[in-house]
C-alpha cells in the first residue's frame, strides 16, 4: 500500500469535511450551548454563578491542554481510533454528570472526562481534514468550522426543551446520547498515508522537532496574541451595548447578527484562501489586522448604526481568520507533522484565550467602561498580525506545493528512513474513492 | 399581628354595623369623623379605642371618568392588610359641578354616605374614605355620576396574589421536590398546602414527617418539600395564603418521571450510533475488498486495517517499514 505524495483534494475528503462539520458542532456547539444548564445547576446545588461557570472553563481548558495528547495518539494510531475513544469519553462524562449530587461531581464528569473526550476529538479531526486537502484546504476547513456557529443556533433551544421536558438529569443523559455521534462520525475518518509520514518519525520525535522549528514558534506566538484579543467581544459586546443604553433584546439580536457574519466570513475566507496565490499567512495577517481595527474602533462608535456596522465587521473578519489560521500550519511545518503541530499550537494559543477574557474584565472593572478592554484586544490582534510578517516566504508570490512541502520537511526530519527514496519513486497506489 | 388583634373587635362591630350603610344614618358631614362618632356611640360594651386606627394602612386610588366616553373605567386595588383607603373619581365634564350628582356603590348596593366632592380647574373629584378591615369589605366599589348617561368608575378590591413557578416542576422517582409559593410584598397570616385529587383539594398531611416537610423560609413565602417521590404523586399542588381580608391561592404542577422515560430514547440513540459505526466500517471493508483483485493485496489490506485499530506499542516507523517491504515483495512477485 503506497503513500500518496499529493493529498486527494476531494473524493473521500468531502466526507471528512462532513465529519469535521459535525465534530465541530458536537464539541464546540455543545460547549457554547451549555449555558442553559447553568440556572438549573445553580438552583439545584445552591451555588453562585461564578462557581457553576467553572464547569465549562475546566472543560475548555482540558480540551485545549489535552490537544497535544490527542495529536500524539493520532500520529501513532491514526485519527479514527482516537476520535472514537474521544466520543465515548465525552458521552461517558455527560452520563456520569446526570447522576451528580454536587458541583464537584460536575467538575470531574463534564469538565475532566468530557473535556478529555473533546481533546481527543477536535484537534485530530481538523488535522485529518488538513491532510486530505491541499489546493482547497482553506475552503474545506472554513466549511467544516461553520458547524460551530450553526450548531449553537440549534443546540441552545434544543437543550432548553430537553430540560423542560426531562429536567436536567434526563437532559444530560440525552446530551450524552447526542455526543455519542462523535463516535459515528469518527468512523468516517479514514486514515490517509502521505509521503512525508515515515520521514517525520513518531509523535515524540515530531514534537521535539517542532519545538526547534523557528517559524512554528513564531507562528505560535503570533496566534497566541491573536487568540488573546479574539474572544473578548463575544464575552463583552452585549454588556457594552447595554452600557450605551441598548435594551437586552436588541443587544442579544446584535450578537446573533455577529454570529451570522462570522459564518459568512468563514466560508468566504475559506474560498479566498484557496484562490489567492502565495502563502495563506498573508490572508491571516490581513484578517487579523482588520479584526484588530474593528475592535479598536468599537469604543469610538456611539451611534447605534455605527456600532452595528462595526460589530458585523468584527464578526465577519474574526470568522474569516479561523480557517486560514488552520491552513497556515501545513504550509509551515509540512503535512506529515500536522497532528503534533496542531496539538501543540492549540495548547499554547489557549493560554491567550484563557488570559484574554479575564484581563478584559479586569480592565473594565478598573476603568468603568469597555473602551480600554476593546482597545487592548485590538492591540493584541494588531501585534499578532505584525508577528505573522516574520514567517518565512511571507512576501513570496507562489504557494508552496505539496511536493515542495515534502522536500521542506525532508530537510528538517530528525530520523531518515533508508527506504524513503525508494518510496517517493513509487506511483501512488489506488486510494479510496 | 397587632392589627389583627385590634381589628378583631372592630370587625365584630362592622359585622353589626354593615346593615347601617343602607339605612341612611348620616348627614353630609365628613365621612371619617362621622364614623368615629358613630363607633363610639354604637359600641357600648366593646372597648374599641382609637388605637385601632393607627393599625390601618392609609391608601388611596384614583380613576378618571370621562363623560363623553363609553369606555368601561375600572381598577384593581390590592389590599394586603386592613387599610383606610380613600377612593377618588376624577370626572371630566362640561357641566358645572353643581349640577352633577354623584353617589357611591358597594357591589350592587348604594352606600348611603354622601360623597365628598372637590373641584379643581376643570375636573370634579368625588371622594370617599372606606375602612377595609374584614373579608366582607373586599368588594367592588363604584362612583356613579348621574346625567343623560350614567357614568361610573369601579374599584375592585383584591387580596394579594400568590406567585408560583409557571412551568411544571419535573422530578424523578425516589427524588425529592421543593414547591415554592411567594406573596411578594404582603405577609399572610398562614399558609396551607393542598394536593389535587381530580377536582378536589385534599389538605396535605404534614404530620407525616418522613414524607412532607415545610422548609424554613421568610414569612412572605412557603416551601413544601416532598420526599421519596412516587409516580402517582404527580399533579397539581395548591398553596393557600390566608390573609385577614381573604384568601389567595397559587398552583404548581409537579411531574414525576420514572428513570425509564429518558432511558428509552438514550438506548435508542445508542443503538443507532452502533448501527452507523458498523455500517460505515463494513462499507469501507467492502469497497476495499472490491477494489483489490488479487488475494495477496487483500491480505495486505486486511493487515493495513487491522494495524490501524491495533493498540500495540510498535513505533510508526517500524510498521511502515514492515509494510513497505511487504509491498516491494508483492510487486516483485507480480
Amino acid at each position: 500500500m503506497a503513500n500518496r505524495v499529493e493529498p486527494p483534494d476531494g473524493g473521500w475528503g468531502w466526507i471528512v469535511v462532513l465529519s469535521a462539520f459535525f465534530q465541530s458542532a458536537l464539541v464546540f456547539g455543545v460547549l457554547r450551548s451549555f449555558g442553559v444548564f447553568f440556572l438549573e445547576f445553580a438552583a439545584e446545588f445552591k451555588e453562585p454563578a461564578a462557581r457553576v461557570s467553572w464547569i465549562t472553563s475546566i472543560g475548555i481548558a482540558v480540551q485545549q491542554f489535552g490537544s497535544p495528547v490527542g495529536s500524539a495518539l493520532s500520529t501513532q494510531f491514526g485519527p479514527r481510533p482516537v476520535v472514537m475513544t474521544g466520543g465515548i469519553l465525552a458521552a461517558l462524562g455527560m452520563m456520569l454528570a446526570s447522576f451528580a449530587t454536587s458541583l464537584t461531581h460536575l467538575y470531574l464528569s463534564i469538565g475532566l472526562t468530557s473535556g478529555a473526550g473533546w481533546a481527543l476529538t477536535f484537534t485530530p479531526t481538523v488535522a485529518c481534514l488538513s491532510r486530505y486537502f491541499s489546493k482547497r484546504r482553506s475552503l474545506a476547513t472554513g466549511l467544516a468550522l461553520t458547524g460551530i456557529g450553526l450548531s449553537s443556533f440549534v443546540f441552545s433551544p434544543f437543550f432548553q426543551w430537553l430540560i423542560t421536558y426531562y429536567s436536567w438529569r434526563g437532559a444530560l443523559l440525552l446530551v450524552a446520547a447526542v455526543s455519542l455521534h462523535i463516535v459515528a462520525f469518527g468512523a468516517l475518518l479514514r486514515p490517509l498515508k502521505l509521503a512525508e509520514d515515515p520521514a517525520v518519525g513518531g509523535p515524540m520525535a515530531q514534537l521535539f522537532s517542532l519545538l526547534h522549528h523557528r517559524p512554528f514558534l513564531c507562528y505560535t506566538v503570533a496566534l497566541t496574541l491573536i487568540n488573546a484579543g479574539y474572544f473578548i467581544p463575544y464575552v463583552h459586546l452585549v454588556a457594552h451595548a447595554q452600557d450605551l443604553g441598548w435594551d437586552p433584546l436588541p443587544a442579544a439580536f446584535l450578537l446573533s447578527l455577529v454570529a451570522v457574519a462570522d459564518l459568512a466570513g468563514r466560508v468566504f475566507s475559506g474560498w479566498l484562501g484557496d484562490v489567492t496565490p502565495g502563502p495563506v499567512a498573508r490572508l491571516l495577517a490581513l484578517w487579523s489586522f482588520l479584526t484588530g481595527m474593528a475592535l479598536a474602533l468599537l469604543p469610538v462608535a456611539q451611534q447605534s448604526l455605527v456600532l452595528t456596522v462595526l460589530a458585523i465587521a468584527y464578526g465577519f473578519t474574526s470568522g474569516a481568520l479561523t480557517p486560514v489560521a488552520f491552513s497556515v500550519l501545513p504550509e509551515l511545518v509540512g503535512i506529515g507533522r500536522i497532528y503534533s503541530g496542531l496539538g501543540l499550537l492549540q495548547m499554547v494559543e489557549s493560554i491567550g484565550g484563557l488570559l484574554g477574557a479575564p484581563l478584559s474584565g479586569y480592565l473594565r472593572d478598573l476603568t468603568g467602561s469597555y473602551t480600554v478592554s476593546f482597545v487592548v484586544a485590538g492591540a493584541f490582534l494588531l501585534s499578532g498580525s505584525l508577528g505573522l510578517l516574520t514567517l518565512p516566504g511571507f512576501f513570496c508570490f507562489s504557494k508552496p506545493s505539496a511536493t515542495e512541502q515534502y522536500s521542506m520537511t525532508k530537510s528538517l526530519e530528525v530520523r531518515v528512513s533508508p527506504k524513503t527514496a525508494e518510496y517517493g519513486e513509487e506511483s501512488p497506489g489506488v486510494q479510496d474513492p | 399581628m397587632r392589627s389583627a388583634l385590634g381589628a378583631l373587635p372592630l370587625s365584630i362591630f362592622l359585622f353589626v354595623a354593615v346593615p347601617c350603610f343602607s339605612q341612611g344614618t348620616t348627614s353630609d358631614a365628613d365621612f371619617t369623623t362621622a364614623v368615629a362618632t358613630e363607633e363610639t356611640v354604637e359600641m357600648g360594651k366593646e372597648n374599641v379605642t382609637s388605637t385601632s386606627y393607627p393599625d390601618l394602612i392609609p391608601m388611596e386610588a384614583t380613576v378618571l371618568v370621562i363623560e363623553t366616553s363609553d369606555a368601561v373605567v375600572e381598577q384593581n386595588v390590592t389590599i394586603g392588610n386592613p387599610a383606610s383607603i380613600e377612593l377618588k373619581c376624577n370626572f371630566s365634564t362640561t357641566r358645572h359641578p353643581q349640577f352633577v350628582y354623584v353617589y357611591w356603590k358597594k357591589g350592587d348596593y348604594r352606600i348611603n354616605k354622601t360623597s365628598g366632592v372637590r373641584v379643581f380647574e376643570d375636573v370634579m373629584q368625588a371622594h370617599i374614605r372606606l375602612m377595609i378591615t374584614d373579608k366582607m369589605d373586599m368588594d367592588s366599589y363604584s362612583c356613579v355620576f348621574e346625567g343623560i348617561k350614567e357614568r361610573k368608575g369601579t374599584f375592585h378590591f383584591k387580596v394579594p396574589e400568590v406567585y408560583t413557578k409557571e412551568k411544571p416542576l419535573v422530578n424523578y422517582e425516589r427524588d425529592s421536590a421543593v414547591l415554592n409559593c411567594n406573596s411578594k410584598n404582603y405577609v399572610p397570616l398562614e399558609w396551607k398546602w393542598y394536593a389535587s385529587n381530580g377536582s378536589e383539594k385534599v389538605p396535605i398531611d404534614l404530620t407525616m414527617k418522613n414524607k412532607y416537610e415545610i422548609l424554613p423560609s421568610k414569612h412572605n413565602e412557603t416551601k413544601l418539600k416532598i420526599k421519596h417521590l412516587q409516580s402517582t404523586e404527580g399533579g397539581l399542588y395548591w398553596c393557600r395564603a390566608i390573609f385577614l381580608l381573604g384568601e389567595s391561592e397559587g398552583k404548581q404542577n409537579l411531574r414525576v418521571l420514572s428513570y425509564l422515560v429518558p432511558l428509552k430514547p438514550f438506548l435508542a440513540v445508542t443503538a443507532e450510533v452502533v448501527l452507523l459505526v458498523t455500517g460505515i466500517l463494513l462499507y469501507e471493508l467492502y469497497t476495499k475488498r472490491r477494489q483489490m483483485p488479487s488475494g495477496g493485496k487483500d491480505f495486505e489490506q486486511a493487515e493495513h486495517l487491522k494495524s490501524e485499530d491495533h493498540n500495540g506499542v510498535q513505533k510508526n516507523n517500524q510498521t511502515t517499514r514492515h509494510r513497505k517491504s511487504e509491498v516491494t515483495v508483492n510487486l516483485s512477485s507480480n
